[in-house]
């Protein structure tokens, strides 16, 4: 009885990172798809790059979805650590972003779509890596 | 804040994962208070205190 009910939470947390994980590819495929249809295929069609784009969008929002409802569903503690992360992170990027306007904006780092990537990258390491000393710090 | 859990808990011979699985949190959230680095909110300490048919003053304490 105990491993049944030991394992319910464990159960709701891995279905829940699971569908995260799905539809986080399912977005990031389909801003592929939108970049590489645009450049290779579709480039004429309004209507196409439209729904490449719509798409895109609907995905967003399901994967924005996915990780509400995996938030809603961890424990107390995990979820403090999991928001602190995501402010931490958030604040990062602020202070970078803020940064790269002041130097864009003195002329000293014109600023391109490249980095954006850098962007996304800062917050792809910054947010493990915070969730990870949280969860030091109560280990 | 103090607390008396993992005395609770070894009395019933349950494992963190055991006592987790029936307060519905992850067994690392157990762990953190057991070792009172992390403080549950007052609706755990109730969750806490009617499985171990006990009150919530008897199982947390203030640190002073």
């Amino acid at each position: 009885m105990s491993d049944f009910l030991s394992n319910k939470y464990d159960t709701t947390n891995v279905k829940n990172s699971v569908s995260v994980l799905l539809w986080s590819v399912a977005w990031a495929g389909s801003m592929l798809l939108a970049i590489v249809g645009f450049k290779f295929f579709w480039s004429e069609s309004k209507w196409l790059i439209g729904l490449s784009i719509g798409l895109h969008l609907v995905f967003a929002l399901f994967a924005l979805r996915a990780h509400f409802v995996w938030l809603e569903n961890i424990d107390e503690l995990m979820r403090g650590i999991q928001l602190k992360s995501a402010a931490f992170t958030l604040g990062i990027v602020w202070m970078v972003v803020i940064v790269m306007l002041l130097l864009n904006s003195i002329g000293w780092l014109p600023v391109h779509d490249g980095h954006l990537v850098l962007l996304t990258l800062i917050m792809a390491i910054v947010m493990p890596l915070s969730t990870f000393f949280g969860m030091r710090k109560v280990a | 804040m103090k607390n008396r859990l993992k005395v609770l808990r070894a009395e019933k011979n349950w494992t963190q994962a055991d006592l987790a699985g029936q307060l519905d949190v992850s067994r690392q959230t157990i762990n953190a208070i057991e070792k009172e680095k992390y403080d549950p909110s007052l609706s755990l300490a109730f969750k806490v205190a009617r499985l171990f048919e006990s009150s919530i003053e008897a199982i947390f304490s203030p640190d002073n």
